[in-house]
């Protein structure tokens, strides 16, 4: 010991030298009153203040010297409840820790063990107030340090655990362990399970270990046994877990029991003689209690603290790894835990990571087993947990699931046992979680409205939703258990049993039925669409034969054309949507895949997805719009309507050949008004044999009033985008005006330009003089050869001058007028719906062909006495549409009609007559509805009818008359009908207003030698 | 057997008039149809929509055909016939929109090779047959059309040199008036070149060249004009078809030697099919089914050797004028397999499995091999059937 070393010391020494001094002195003078106790208090704490501060400065000696003060102090003390024993204990806690930790006298030692137990746990047999927890958190402290002081003194683990401290150390422990559960603070706990760690890595003596373990396991059990009652905080469960693992393994480590376990039991008889504990028979006992106790610790498994997770986890793989063999029996719940518990520890370095499963299962073949097991018996307990309403439940085993599948990946322990198994265990997870379905009412074709559906909402509105809606799972609270299944789903292997599971479940799906089909169908996209996106890094660097990318292709074909076929179905024959939702599904992950190339399987993909957007199921109609996104997106188009547009021929095509086959489901009509609708007028030229079709449709089927309806929404739809097109191309542009317009009076003025026209005429014809010709007009040859030009040989070029003559109508032009002479039929229709819809085709179509007229009139002849008919419909609706369609009839073909009003011109009156009537009694009664009443709505027909026919149809004056005494109340009020009435006759319209007194008053005529008789009375006359 | 009525796989749409002549083209990815207006559509079967649209004629087409790989000729109602060069690469710049749509601008039109002024007289299509070359890379083409001035006989041109080089004259044995359809090949037994024809009258006659024209055989099956004549892929027998409702099959006999003089000889079957009016017929490549496109809207199809109806195929309102069949690789597949060694096999393996690969080729592939009937009619519309 050097100079420099000693000095030090000797200045230590001397600082503490008067305290000890003055201490003692106060100690051997107390007298129990309160001011001896402060002097007390005052000199202990300057004491502890000069050992905190100079603490590393003490030695065995220096300790021993400090030490006799405290003694005193606490050889006085009845209780330890005060300032001062924690002063002294904390005193003693630093000589323990600092002054003794090369050795202590082991008589010392003992006696302190007694004391600190008694402050501790208080003497026993005396009942005293508990310990504030301060001193009892010293307490252990110094029972921890002096535990440790006697594992660094020669012959102090053994004295320990000689027949005469054996009971104090009993106590001791007893009363830690009490400490540790029950300590009234975490902080305290964790003091009482760092001083149980001293106590045990302090004996060395095995017997006494063995007699202490069951009280110190069934301690930490219930310290680490998550109950109600008490929170454990994370700190003290870390510290037990570490605890148990330690004395688990320093008693019943393999290498500690390979003795025991190799006994003889002949042997172990023979010895009995001896006080030998450790024998097979304890052995057996223990690690059956062993197994009790740690079933009870896994249960931490499912801690919320990620570090108490972490220290189980190190558990588990210890005890599997150094008590592989003793506590065998436990093996399978610490493997189970272990794979739960998997990836804990991802987030540390590769260096700092500990020892894993993986690495475990190739020491020790029979973990393998153990794996497989475990995850065996999750995969078929999974259908089973998914049943219930748990929902943390059905998280967990998923979680489990994919971790211990995703660990027998790594271990490359996949069996086909295995495989098989999952695959009936996702299925029938997949089919429980399923909801029945709600009882379908039947389909009824009230169901669907056109103008409400989804087909023409794509038209305006620009849906861009690019997600779908879960299907399954789709509630809620079933987020996560989705997310976690498709984490599964992620896990279930390499990609090749991923690839040969998704198409087992699509074989399996095309003979099953029911929830079991769904499942599968669901499944097999699933797994393939995880496949896929998993691997597709992979793929952009290798070759396709390493990566299996051929496979999964043609797995994907397979699901695909499977999907195509689902959706091709009629809507009625699938037993189940949801089928067609995930179809969808499976067409968009495969155009997003495909990309741009998809835009060549849009010849068979299209119109299926497109019909659904008419179908009467809400859920599947967004499915349909979000997957026409998707698609959409894929391909490489702006949105949806340019995908329908640009491909619009294919959507032709399918439609026409559906309805060919009769296969008359009402989305096709709705489908095709969207088309039209977006893509215009340059449809139709394209549209003539569906439109055929459309009418055969309505041979057939002209029973069904919806769907006779439907197909007239698309004529309809079609009349109305033709008319406003150019390719009606009406050839001639005569303008054919049937507008009457006034008679004009030839005034003086015309006849003076009348006669100066004339005499300018006259002077121009005075030709000059011409020379008589000369030369012949045409030569005899140029005659000759107009004789030898043939005449136009054959038929063919006769029509083809035919031709020339008069272009044929286009091809709009034919449709829009078969159209209209189709509706003919079915004007008597039950419908009043489809008659309205038919009068407004009829009125459209007539005002966009009446320009060619050769093909209009007949149209109009055969129309007439259909639609005249109407007009005395009893629905007054339909009777309103029907006289505006008359009104556009007249409007279009003119006098044509002339004869045929007057024939029908009584029964017209009678009508107008009665409609007025009507009017007139609905304004007088009370609580009309004004305009909007039904009878001044017809009223109002009729009126515009009969302008209609005055302004364009020749009639004879009779028939005006009766015109114009039916209206003659509203001549002064409109404009239009005044108009009208004034183009035919002016003056009877001026006499009925004057009649009435609407005229401007004339003032009398003053002229001097006359008397004009007055204006009224002039016409009364 | 009750069968479902069969549907068409496609209908193409587009063209403005009534279709004259359906050919698949470019081993069966195009199909090529030309109209009453001269419009010529390129299809493509991949993705069943044009590739090249232009109008050829100023009349209407009579015929269309593929020479090589890159070249197609259109023979028209204007007197003229047309080799059009227009190899897969240059479609993407041809316009695609369909003759329904009339454009503003003028089409471009593939580059023209030759111009053969010729007769239009009557409404038959050229026929054409490659000349057995001497080098290769030099493409000689015969092909046959009837006589500028008188329509009972035939010119056969020689190309790219554009000269008539034979004229067949007329047989003396009938009057056949125009002639309405030609067939023209070498035969492969004597290699002599040999034609077929059909005439207004309904006479049918073949000749062949050997030091001259031969008239090897005639018959008169038919009541009214002969409409579409085609022959069998072996040259053995050909068939006729009119504008009654008789359908012909008629031997070409290989030697001329017996036969001294034109004979009136019978045709091997006649069948009267009832449905009169027949304007296309064609036999399939294989030689094992021939079609018929009727006026009465319906393509029937008849069994090369035993002359039975097989199918009738219904979809057209009109009268159906053209039908072709695409080409079929089968015979070409067989012949390789049998001469494949392990090595090839190991080849094919790969081949087929970079087939695998990509979803377009395999479209493609299936394009190629699929069956298709394509069946031009009246309404301007051609359905596409796959069928046998």
């Amino acid at each position: 010991m050097s100079i420099n070393a000693r000095s030090p010391r000797n200045e230590l020494f001397q600082e503490l030298k008067p305290r000890c001094v003055e201490l003692s002195q106060l100690a051997l003078r107390d007298d129990g009153s309160s001011g001896s106790n402060k002097a007390l208090i005052q000199s202990a704490s300057q004491l502890l203040a000069i050992l905190q501060h100079k603490c590393r400065g003490l030695d065995q000696k220096l300790a021993d010297y400090v030490f006799f003060p405290i003694s005193q102090i606490l050889k006085r003390k009845q209780t330890y409840t005060d300032r001062l024993s924690e002063l002294s204990i904390k005193s003693l806690r630093i000589l323990l820790e600092y002054g003794w930790k090369d050795g202590i006298a082991l008589e010392l030692a003992k006696q302190l063990l007694m004391l600190l137990t008694f402050v501790v746990g208080g003497v026993p047999g005396k009942e005293s107030a508990p310990t504030p927890e301060e001193l009892l958190v010293e307490a252990y402290g110094a029972l921890a340090a002096l535990f440790r002081d006697l594992a660094g003194t020669p012959g102090g683990a053994a004295s320990v655990v000689d027949a005469g401290t054996i009971p104090a150390l009993g106590h001791c422990l007893a009363v830690v362990l009490e400490g540790a559960t029950d300590g009234p603070a975490a902080e305290t706990q964790l003091e009482a399970l760092i001083t149980l760690e001293a106590i045990w890595s302090c004996i060395k003596d095995v017997q006494a270990l063995s007699t202490f373990l069951p009280g110190t396991v069934s301690a930490l059990t219930k310290c680490l046994m998550p109950s109600t009652g008490q929170r454990r905080s994370r700190k003290v469960i870390i510290k037990a877990l570490n605890i148990f693992r330690y004395v688990l393994v320093s008693l019943l480590g393999d290498i500690k029991t390979r003795n025991i376990r190799n006994q003889k039991p002949s042997a172990s008889n023979k010895g009995a003689t001896e006080p030998q504990a450790l024998t097979t028979s304890w052995l057996k006992a223990t690690s059956g209690q062993i197994r009790l106790a740690l079933s009870n610790v896994i249960r931490l498994r499912t801690h919320e603290s990620a570090e108490a997770r972490k220290a189980l986890n190190r558990l588990c793989i210890t005890l599997l790894d150094e008590c592989h063999d003793t506590l065998a029996e436990s093996s399978a719940m610490l493997v189970e835990t272990c794979i739960m518990l998997t990836g804990i520890d991802d987030d540390e370095d590769l260096v700092d990571r500990a020892t894993s499963l993986t690495d475990l299962s190739s020491i020790y073949p029979d973990l393998v087993d153990l794996i497989k097991n475990s995850v065996y018996n999750w995969v078929t307990s999974l259908p089973r947990i998914m049943q219930s309403n748990d929902e943390a439940g059905k998280l967990s085993a998923l979680e489990n699931l994919s971790k211990g599948s995703l660990l027998l990946q790594g271990l490359n322990l996949e069996s086909p046992l295995l495989h098989d198994a999952l695959c009936d265990s996702l299925r029938d997870s997949v089919s429980v979680t399923l909801d029945t379905l709600p009882t379908r009412k039947p389909v009824q074709d009230s169901e669907f409205d056109l103008n409400s559906q989804a087909a023409l909402t794509l038209a305006t509105e620009n849906a861009s939703t690019t997600r779908f809606k879960p299907v399954l799972m789709g509630k809620e609270s079933q987020k996560e258990t989705l997310q976690q299944f498709a984490s599964l789903i992620d896990n279930l292997g390499s990609r090749e049993s991923q690839m040969r599971m998704a198409s087992e479940m699509l074989e399996y799906a095309r003979s099953a039925s029911g929830p079991t089909l769904l499942a599968s169908f669901w499944l097999s996209s699933r797994i393939l669409r995880s496949a896929t996106s998993k691997n597709r890094d992979l793929d952009e660097f290798f070759e396709s034969s390493l990566t299996l990318s051929d496979e999964q292709d043609v797995a994907g074909q397979e699901l695909f054309s499977y999907s195509l076929s689902l959706l091709g179905k009629d809507n009625e024959a699938s037993p189940d949507w949801r089928m067609q939702t995930i179809a969808l599904e499976v067409i968009a992950d495969t155009a997003q895949h495909l990309k741009q190339d998809f835009r060549a399987e849009l010849v068979d993909t299209l119109y299926p997805v497109a019909k659904l957007l008419g179908s009467s199921n809400s859920s599947l109609r967004e499915h349909a719009i979000t997957c026409l996104n998707i698609v959409s997106k894929a391909c490489g188009y702006a949105n949806a309507s340019e995908l329908i547009v640009e491909n619009a021929d294919y959507m032709v095509n399918a439609i026409s050949l559906s309805l060919d086959t009769f296969d008359i489901s009402p989305q096709a009509p709705q489908v095709l008004v969207m088309m039209i609708r977006l893509v215009g007028p340059s449809l139709l030229l394209y549209l003539d044999d569906v439109v055929r079709s459309i009418f055969a449709a309505l041979d057939n089927f002209h029973g069904y009033h919806r769907l006779v309806e439907a197909l007239f929404t698309v004529l309809g739809e079609i009349v109305l985008v033709g008319s406003d097109s150019k390719q009606l191309r009406i050839t001639n542009d005569v303008s054919i005006a049937h507008r009457k317009t006034k008679l004009h009076h030839s005034s003086m003025i015309d006849i003076a330009s009348l006669i100066a026209a004339k005499s300018s005429e006259n002077e121009e014809t005075s030709y000059p003089p011409e020379k008589a010709p000369h030369t012949p007009w045409k030569s005899a040859d140029e005659l000759l050869d107009e004789r030898e030009v043939p005449p136009p040989e054959g038929g063919d070029d006769e029509t083809t001058s035919m031709e020339i003559a008069k272009a044929p109508p286009t091809k709009t032009y034919v449709m829009l007028q078969s159209i209209a002479r189709l509706s003919q039929h079915y004007l008597t229709h039950a419908s009043p719906i489809l008659r309205v819809k038919l009068l407004g085709l009829v009125s459209i179509s007539s005002t966009a062909l009446y320009k060619d007229e050769d093909s209009f009139l007949p149209l109009v002849n055969d129309i007439w006495p259909v639609v005249i008919r109407r007009l005395y419909d009893e629905e007054s609706f339909v009777a309103i549409a029907a006289a505006n369609a008359v009104a556009a009839i007249c409007q279009s073909a003119g006098d044509f009609l002339s004869t045929r009003i007057s024939a029908e011109w009584v029964e017209l009156m009678k009508l107008s007559s009665q409609s007025k009537a009507r009017f007139a009694a609905e304004k007088k009664g009370k609580g009309g509805r004004g305009v909007y009443s039904q009878a001044s709505q017809v009223w109002e027909a009729v009126i515009g009818l009969l302008i209609a026919i005055v302004g364009n149809v020749r009639i004879d004056d009779g028939m005006f008359d009766e015109v114009l005494e039916l209206l003659e109340d509203l001549l002064w009020q409109r404009e239009k009908l005044r108009d009208a009435l004034e183009t035919v006759n002016s003056d009877a319209v001026w006499l009925v207003l004057q009649w009435m007194g609407k005229n401007k008053r004339f003032d009398q005529p003053v002229a001097e030698g006359f008397t004009f008789a007055r204006m009224d009375m002039a016409v009364l006359v | 057997m009750a069968l479902p009525p069969a549907t068409p796989a496609y209908i193409l749409r587009g063209h403005g008039s009534q279709i004259h002549a359906t050919t698949f083209v470019r081993s069966n990815r195009r199909l090529m149809t030309g109209d009453a207006d001269g419009w010529i559509v390129i299809w493509s079967l991949i993705i069943k929509r044009p590739v090249a649209v232009w109008r050829a004629h100023q009349g209407s087409i009579l015929g269309a055909s593929a020479w090589g790989s890159d070249k197609f000729i259109t023979h028209g109602k204007d007197n003229k016939l047309i080799v059009w060069k227009l190899s897969e690469e240059d479609e993407a710049s041809m316009s695609i929109v369909l003759p329904v749509d009339t454009p503003p601008e003028p089409r471009k039109e593939p580059w023209i090779l030759h111009i053969l002024e010729v007769n239009t007289m009557n409404f038959c299509s050229f026929a054409q047959a490659d000349l057995p070359s001497n080098d290769e890379g030099s493409e000689e083409l015969l092909i046959a059309v009837p006589n500028t001035m008188s329509s009972e006989t035939v010119d056969i041109f020689h190309l790219p040199s554009g000269k008539r080089i034979h004229t067949i004259p007329a047989s003396p044995t009938f009057k056949g008036g125009m002639i309405m359809a030609l067939s023209l090949f070498f035969h492969p037994l004597t290699s002599h070149l040999t034609v077929l024809a059909g005439y207004e009258s309904g006479h049918t006659s073949v000749s062949c060249l050997t030091t001259s024209w031969h008239a090897l055989y005639t018959a008169n099956p038919h009541s009214q004009p002969i409409l579409s004549l085609d022959v069998d892929p072996g040259k053995q027998f050909y068939f006729t078809s009119s504008a009654d409702a008789v359908l012909a099959k008629h031997p070409i006999s290989a030697s001329n030697e017996n036969v001294i003089g034109p004979v009136e000889s019978m045709p091997l079957k006649v069948i009267k099919t009832k449905h009169s009016g027949q304007q296309g017929l064609k036999v399939r490549n294989d030689g094992k089914v021939l079609a018929t496109a009727g006026w009465d809207g319906r393509v029937r199809v008849y069994g090369v050797k035993g002359m039975k109806e097989l199918a009738v195929l219904k979809w057209h309102k009109e009268g159906c004028y053209a039908v072709a069949f695409a080409d079929m690789d089968v015979e070409v597949e067989e012949g390789k397999d049998e001469g494949v060694d392990s090595q090839e096999e190991k080849g094919k393996a790969l081949a087929s499995r970079t087939g695998t690969m990509t979803v377009k080729e395999e479209r493609e592939q299936k394009a190629k091999s699929t069956h298709w009937l394509a069946v031009g009619s009246k309404d301007g519309k051609v359905s596409l059937w796959d069928i046998y």
